[in-house]
């Protein structure tokens, strides 16, 4: 553990129980120096608990944290170099642009023509210049949030906690705030930790992330690891996806599914589990290789054109009828058409079939 | 175009276009009448007639027997401000004051109580809210005479908190707590607190925490923590509870009459005394519309002071108290 304590933040063993539900249980984490890292889970789940705990508002009952090689599990949040951004933003209401930018610098008594000129610059980074004088009810939520990241960032911190950053934000303006943040980010190189239960924001921001539940971490790892390899179906679900098949052994790497006989790459530990397809990993052919592995015949349910490709929803076409028979759902990125009550030919990648654990805590 | 559709069978025709009854003016007007009218006539008869009763009646003067004679003269006015017979003595003015500052200490007491009340009650779990809130509600229920008494029971020479006091050589043995500036704000907070409590408590229920926790994350010392999170928050309850109290704590007669002795006299007991046992309606009146004045120009400054209240930029605020 001492060799990790030049990480950017590492948290050890930390636990945290409120009466008699335990938020955090012997939890460890470390992240890099000037990444944005995100923490994945359901509500409940501890998740902004622990973001609590690093910001300091909250104590932990055992458990060290570290910042930069320095200690600062003890630490009020005032004394520590980390600032938040609150979900609800949390904007002094009666305070305009330009003092809930300064706040933090004013009540840590830093000279005004220092004041000016921090708000200023900081101001002018996030486009708000010409806003100063304007009250919290008379922004946009985007503008808002960017009041927070300011009023934040102002302080220099070495680490930046965002809770649930885009939860407040309409869906049209993710995007764009998204692309901001990372640009932001990687400008600043502060490391940035953000908090959410939408696995899309995970996805589209953090270079690396950790999957909560029940006050633990359950997957740790790059977000390109983590969403093409989910250890369990947990995970997996919790990640968005749906095509969950059950599976038990045949022989060697082959293994029975309801979509006929499968091989796969990765083979997995147990005999009997389910294991995982992406949608986009389904490749759909105009027929099917007869009695080969990974091959089954399909009957097309129904198709959306998504923007870029279809999303299809299929199942294994049984000759007669194919009601209760488990579906699939396929992104299809031919550009042909694909009819409704189509037959067609669908091939599973046998290394694109991942195999889940059972359900456990246990790392 | 009129011309054109006079006379021909226009879509409109064949069928009557439907009229809301809010669709004609007079049904609007009528309306609003309806709905006016009552409250309008309510204040017009209990609120705005006898105050031009208690104008008229201040200009009178007091009849040999206690009656009242209607004549035009500033003679009660005059009396008030301390221009008596043996020349000028402003004892009225000193009671009218007097009140002010038990109203104004009565207010800052309650306000300083109420703060940490409230946050307690709104940060206990459900079931143990309830409680907390119908304790305070009780009291709020019960007459203020029979709480009045109540204090002399708890600040009587047998009781506990006096025997406390003597046996410590602050009062003489055998004496009781009253009366005094200690009973008479015992009484007058203890009366008001549920007024200044209840409104807070309304705003500090609503209260966002994640502010409060923001001002921390910005390194905000306490005092500032609750001057730019948690007063701003909780203004609007602060003000009703300020004016609730503020208001009738001027015009209190039953805690002074009962907990104060004679040197703790309000206008307010003054007033009762002038209807009742001095038999001086006219000299009454005038101090009534003397306490009503007053208690307007306070609520006047207050109104004038928080519209002065610079809109948000509060850099000065927060670099003073840093």
């Amino acid at each position: 553990m001492t060799d990790q304590i030049d990480k950017g933040l590492l948290c050890c063993g930390v636990s945290k129980t409120f009466g008699n539900h335990e938020a955090l249980r012997d939890l460890d984490l470390s992240v890099e120096k000037g990444e944005i890292f995100t923490i994945l889970g359901p509500s409940g789940c501890g998740k902004t608990t622990l973001l609590r705990i690093i910001a300091g508002l909250e104590l932990p009952d055992s458990g060290r944290i570290f910042l930069n090689s320095k200690e600062i599990t003890r630490l009020p949040a005032s004394g520590r170099p980390v600032n938040t951004v609150f979900q609800s933003y949390a904007l002094f209401p009666h305070l305009d642009v330009f003092s809930n930018v300064a706040f933090g610098l004013l009540a840590r008594k830093t000279p005004k023509s220092v004041v000016e000129a921090k708000v200023g610059d900081i101001l002018s980074l996030m486009r708000m210049t010409g806003l100063e004088r304007r009250l919290p009810h008379q922004l946009s939520g985007g503008q808002k949030q960017r009041v927070a990241l300011a009023r934040a960032l102002v302080n220099e911190p070495e680490l930046l906690l965002l809770d649930e950053p885009m939860s407040a934000l309409d869906a049209h303006l993710r995007t764009q705030v998204q692309d901001e943040l990372r640009a932001l980010q990687k400008k600043l190189g502060t490391t940035f930790v953000l908090v959410t239960h939408d696995h899309n924001e995970a996805k589209m921001l953090s270079n690396r992330l950790a999957v909560m539940d029940e006050g633990r971490i359950i997957q740790f790892g790059s977000t390109q690891q983590v969403f093409s390899k989910p250890r369990n179906k947990f995970v997996a679900e919790f990640l968005g996806a749906t095509n969950i098949i059950d599976a038990s052994l045949l022989s060697g790497n082959a293994y029975e599914t309801p979509f006929g006989t499968m091989d796969i790459s990765d083979k997995p530990s147990w005999d009997k589990g389910k294991m995982l397809i992406w949608p986009d990993r389904i490749q759909i052919h105009e027929e099917a290789k007869a009695d080969q592995h990974n091959w089954f015949n399909g009957l097309v349910l129904d198709q959306v054109f998504n923007g870029q490709g279809l999303d299809v929803m299929l199942t294994k076409d049984s000759g007669g009828v194919s009601l209760g028979n488990p579906t699939l759902s396929v992104k299809a990125r031919t550009p042909k058409s694909i009819q409704s009550g189509q037959k067609v030919g669908v091939y599973f990648p046998p290394e694109h079939l991942v195999p889940l654990d059972r359900n456990s805590l246990s790392h | 175009m009129g011309k054109k559709t006079k006379g021909k069978p226009g879509p409109r025709s064949g069928h009557v276009v439907w009229r809301g009854e809010l669709t004609s003016s007079l049904a609007l007007r009528l309306r609003a009448v309806g709905l006016a009218g009552p409250p309008l006539l309510w204040l017009t008869l209990l609120l705005a007639v006898p105050c031009l009763m208690l104008g008229a009646l201040a200009l009178a003067t007091r009849g040999q027997y206690g009656e009242v004679v209607f004549s035009f003269t500033l003679e009660n006015l005059k009396r008030l401000a301390g221009f008596g017979l043996y020349g000028w003595s402003p004892n009225f003015l000193y009671i009218i004051l007097r009140s002010f500052w038990v109203a104004t200490a009565t207010t800052v007491l309650c306000v300083l109580l109420a703060y940490p009340l409230t946050f307690h009650v709104a940060t206990r779990p459900g079931r143990t809210r309830v409680f907390w809130l119908i304790l305070i509600i009780v009291p709020f229920w019960t007459n203020v005479v029979v709480r009045a008494y109540a204090w002399l029971l708890i600040l009587g020479p047998q009781a506990p908190p006096a025997r406390l006091a003597a046996a410590l050589g602050l009062i003489r043995d055998g004496a009781a707590l009253y009366p005094g500036p200690l009973a008479v704000y015992l009484g007058m907070v203890s009366t008001f607190l549920p007024f200044m409590a209840l409104p807070l408590y309304a705003s500090v229920e609503r209260l966002n925490w994640e502010i409060l926790e923001a001002a921390k994350d910005l390194y905000a010392s306490r005092v500032q923590i609750f001057m730019q999170a948690i007063l701003p928050q909780t203004r609007p309850g602060l003000s009703v509870g300020v004016i609730v109290t503020f208001v009738p704590s001027m015009a209190m007669f039953v805690v002074t009459d009962l907990l104060g002795g004679a040197k703790t006299m309000l206008i307010g007991n003054l007033i009762q005394q002038q209807f009742a046992q001095a038999r001086d309606w006219p000299f009454g009146a005038a101090l009534s519309l003397a306490l009503m004045a007053m208690t307007l120009l306070c609520l006047a400054l207050l109104r004038r002071r928080r519209r002065q209240r610079p809109g948000g930029h509060a850099e000065g605020v927060l670099s003073r108290l840093g």
